[in-house]
């Protein structure tokens, strides 16, 4: 019985070690793609870019601006 | 808008720091108490003393508790080490995840550390967790079986 309970909390201590390192190496998959710097900065740009800069259209630019 | 992966590992990694920040604290209450010899089993007599086979059972704990502690005092530094890591461990991810929340330029730099620093150390204390439970178990182990050994003790009632 006690040789049971034993195993058993060793089973759960690496059950519970294992869960956690699963997350980790997923989260260490998803961060390295090559795509996450760009779509993090597609994000930031969408949401901080509001059409009202004072600077106006690229086209619009005077050769002192650019 | 934030990528839903990117919110998914910055949630659960707030959630697992969370964790690990209790952990951290109750991990170091439990080294200060090692560190400073309190038991912290309660092995005070009964009311009334209780007779000798009470004596005898906390003759019996008293043994296992100093076997334990002998295992304790064995991994100490281990575990004074692996506390301090957890710190790193913890703060690593907490700023990730917020900064990866806030899609921080940064965020992504301080994520990679978080995540491969957590694997690092989770692998680095699953084989001294086991060891030191193989080892607390059997001590554990022994004291059963010597109640086993000695019969059936009957506690006054």
């Amino acid at each position: 019985m006690m040789q049971m309970i034993g195993s058993f909390a060793i089973v759960i201590a690496v059950a519970k070690a294992l869960l956690i390192l699963v997350y980790y190496f997923w989260g260490a998959w998803y961060v390295t793609r090559r795509d996450l710097p760009a779509r993090l900065a597609e994000a930031r740009g969408e949401e901080g870019f509001d059409g009202s800069s004072d600077a106006g259209p690229i086209d619009e630019w005077t050769d002192e601006d650019k | 808008m934030r990528p839903s992966g990117l919110t998914a590992v910055c949630i659960l990694g707030i959630i697992l720091a969370s964790l690990g920040a209790i952990g951290w604290c109750l991990g170091g209450a439990g080294l200060a108490m090692q560190a400073s010899g309190v038991n912290q089993m309660n092995l005070t007599p009964p009311p009334g003393g209780g007779g000798p086979e009470v004596e005898e059972i906390q003759r019996r704990q008293e043994e296992m508790l100093k076997d334990l502690q002998v295992v304790q005092d064995k991994y100490m530094i281990v575990n004074v080490a692996l506390w301090v890591w957890q710190l790193v461990t913890v703060t690593l991810l907490f700023i990730g995840c917020i900064a990866g929340l806030k899609m921080a330029p940064s965020s992504v730099k301080w994520l990679k550390y978080a995540m491969f620093n957590g694997i690092a150390f989770e692998l680095g204390r699953l084989g001294p967790q086991i060891m030191m439970q193989r080892e607390t178990f059997a001590v554990m182990q022994k004291m059963m079986s010597d109640f086993g050994d000695a019969g059936p003790l009957r506690l006054p009632r």
